[in-house]
């Protein structure tokens, strides 16, 4: 039974607190991601959880065990850091097998599985030649094979994608899912790219100024982020936060400001928040940028720039208000600085937050 | 050789990106413009007037590297005022200059802090007016953003071409990621190997790459390239797993192949997902992987030995070990001829 558990864990480094009373659990078997920031806290809470690093408080659980004090080399988890630990003049082989003869595990039982997780990474090539001819996707390779050879219960990665490039990583990206099925261990990595966060994990805990901003899979955290944090961090390019006030009419309701809408239907939870100032959500790809209106809901927008990236173009605009939005526009249609186009927000996809406690209302 | 026959004219006020992979020459273009290195062999013109042995001091250039090197010891005023007070130009004159360019940049607040104070968009600003204060003819940035994480840098790439609109500024940027080539340039030169595959604006080589690099290259997810060979009558692509219709540009295919060993290029965007055959054009697929990426989702698939990747919308789910059907939008297919590696159609 491999699951973890966090319980008010916080940790500072001098006068700077890194964690503040962070809890969360990730059950047996599962891929987890902690997705952050550069500088929010992840990999001290992967060092902790490895038990290199020590917790101020708050209690670490690996099954049912407390391992606070429980040293390292003794808790059974295997880690891969973001500095990649490869012995320079040991041959792949040998740097693979290594955690496993540490354990004097039999010859032959080491043989098995090094060629069991080669084969699962595609690195067969690799096994008899020395890191200095590797390229930073071999090496990477190379460093996850020797981090899950072991079979432990836990395997930590630090940003386990970070030093390769964009075309290795996308390939990476579902190698790792598959062979996150394929092993059955638990599995908790770290990384500051929402992307690989969603393609890859079976649930997200966002993390940010030190503490929890939500825990879900990835369909949750993208259709049903819980506060502000998690709505810009999630989804790229990040939504729309554009500040408005609420009109309440008795029994219709309006959002004012920048984009006007009603938004009756949501009355009730509107009511809840904490004054009239609320922020509205909405991501680029909920907004469509045409050259003719395409609704008599369609609002006028001025063109700022295009970014074209292919199957579609990133539009950034400003509204009559002087409000700037990023907005889908049709690929390869020509977004001229000073054209005007008409902006249609897809309404079902809104998100309505209250400005002062920053949770998500709708 | 690291840089073979390479001609390029790069307009005036345009940014030009060097794209491709590491090694491939772009760096050492960089430096051959920019006057730190010098050609074997070939002339280098700025304007008109040939450039080619001169020093970049004498190139009247600006250049910031991947890692900005801010002066660590001066205040951001004085890190941006250092090009002018060399050139010995008048206090009251580098005053009113860095004031301007830090508007423009919006560091005004950071003039008076020092590096180790600022965070790296800060830095990077400081960087980029340090340059930018000296007017230079040609403002070179080589990976200037890889060091960000990836939400800063999107946000940067938007900031940098706004700028670059602003102050009609001669760019030349070098990058490998080509996602954030297509999002600034007014032109991309895509190098391999030392040499120039093609050079022209992100509709063009993305919409029309003229070689199997730059269809491959170009858009994320990249482009699936399924080996197929060419049957002339009546005109169809024989994929093993599926025959392709293609009449209506037989007549070009059976011109400019060299062989009928060619290769089907289509882009994940390009293909379409169905739960049941929809038409006699749908092929059946094994699904390998699903990632959920939010606004889409990228399915993996088998496609009869042919590992392929398919951007579809997030109503359509599938599990691997799923049996799905897919079609081709067969106007955006690219065709290329597998011994010479142009693209044909």
């Amino acid at each position: 039974m491999a699951s973890i558990r966090f319980e008010k864990v916080s940790k500072s480094f001098g006068s700077k607190k890194v964690l503040d009373s962070l809890s969360f659990k990730v059950e047996d078997k599962e891929f987890f991601c902690l997705l952050g920031p550069p500088g929010s806290g992840k990999t001290t809470t992967l060092r902790i959880l490895a038990g290199v690093e020590k917790a101020d408080e708050g209690d670490v659980y690996i099954g049912d065990e407390l391992v606070n004090d429980v040293p390292a080399r003794y808790r059974d988890v295997s880690m891969l850091f973001e500095t990649l630990a490869l012995f320079p003049n040991k041959t792949g082989y040998d740097n693979i097998a290594f955690p496993l003869r540490v354990r004097k595990e039999a010859e032959s039982e080491v043989r098995d599985s090094v060629m069991k997780v080669a084969g699962l990474l595609k690195i067969e090539p690799l096994l008899d030649r020395r890191p200095r001819t590797f390229s930073g996707g071999e090496r990477q390779r190379v460093a996850l094979a020797k981090a899950i050879v072991r079979r432990s219960n836990v395997i930590i990665l630090d940003e386990p994608l970070s030093n390769i490039d964009a075309l290795l990583r996308l390939n990476m990206r579902v190698e790792l899912k598959r062979l996150a099925k394929e092993i059955g261990q638990t599995i908790i990595f770290s990384t500051h790219d929402q992307v690989e966060a969603m393609s890859m994990s079976q649930e997200i805990l966002v993390l940010s100024d030190r503490r929890v901003h939500q825990i879900g899979s990835p369909s949750e955290v993208y259709d049903h982020p819980t506060d502000k944090t998690v709505c810009r961090i999630i989804g790229s390019p990040p939504m729309n936060l554009v500040d408005c006030a609420y009109e309440d009419k008795g029994n219709t309701a309006y959002l004012t400001g920048p984009i006007k809408l009603d938004v009756t239907k949501y009355i009730s939870q509107i009511r809840q928040a904490e004054s009239r100032e609320l922020i509205l959500g909405i991501r680029p790809c909920d907004v469509a940028a045409s050259k003719e209106p395409s609704s008599d809901k369609a609002f006028e927008a001025t063109v700022i720039a295009s970014e074209p990236i292919g199957s579609k173009t990133i539009v950034h605009v400003k509204t009559s208000e002087e409000t700037i939005l990023d907005v889908i526009g049709q690929p390869w249609v020509e977004y001229g600085m000073d054209d005007k186009v008409w902006l249609a927000v897809d309404e079902t996809k809104i998100h309505i937050i209250d400005r002062k406690t920053e949770r998500v209302l709708v | 050789m690291a840089v073979k026959d390479l001609t390029l004219r790069v307009e005036d006020k345009s940014l030009v990106t060097l794209l491709g992979p590491s090694g491939c020459g772009k760096t050492t273009t960089l430096k051959m413009i920019s006057g730190l290195t010098f050609p074997t062999s070939g002339e280098i013109y700025f304007d008109g007037v040939k450039v080619t042995k001169l020093r970049p001091q004498e190139r009247k250039v600006g250049l910031v590297f991947q890692d900005y090197a801010v002066f660590p010891t001066m205040s951001g005023f004085d890190n941006i005022a250092f090009g002018l007070a060399v050139k010995g130009m008048a206090k009251s004159d580098i005053k009113k200059r860095v004031r301007e360019i830090a508007e423009t940049l919006h560091i005004v607040e950071v003039l008076d802090s020092m590096p180790g104070r600022m965070t790296q968009s800060e830095l990077q600003s400081v960087a980029l007016a340090r340059t930018l204060v000296t007017n230079p003819s040609v403002l070179f940035l080589d990976e200037p953003l890889s060091n960000l994480d990836a939400a800063f840098r999107v946000r940067m790439r938007a900031e940098l071409k706004r700028l670059q609109k602003e102050i009609a500024q001669t760019v030349v940027y070098v990058t490998h990621d080509q996602v954030e080539a297509m999002s600034i340039s007014d032109k991309i030169a895509v190098m391999n190997f030392g040499a120039l595959q093609q050079y022209g604006t992100p509709s063009e080589v993305y919409n029309h790459p003229s070689t199997r690099f730059v269809a491959g290259f170009i858009g994320s997810p990249p482009m699936n390239f399924i080996d197929c060979t060419f049957i002339d009558d009546p005109g169809s692509l024989d994929l093993g797993v599926a025959r392709l219709d293609i009449r209506k540009i037989r007549d070009v295919v059976s011109q400019e192949a060299t062989s009928p060993e060619l290769i089907l290029g289509v882009r994940p965007e390009d293909i379409m997902v169905e739960g049941k055959p929809e038409s006699k054009e749908s092929i059946e697929f094994l699904v390998e992987a699903y990632e959920p990426l939010g606004d889409e989702a990228i399915i993996d698939a088998d496609l009869g030995g042919n590992l392929i990747r398919v951007t579809v919308p997030t109503t359509l789910t599938a599990e691997p070990g799923d049996r799905k059907y897919l079609r081709f939008n067969l106007d955006r297919i690219h065709i290329i001829d597998k011994k010479t590696e142009k693209v044909i159609v």
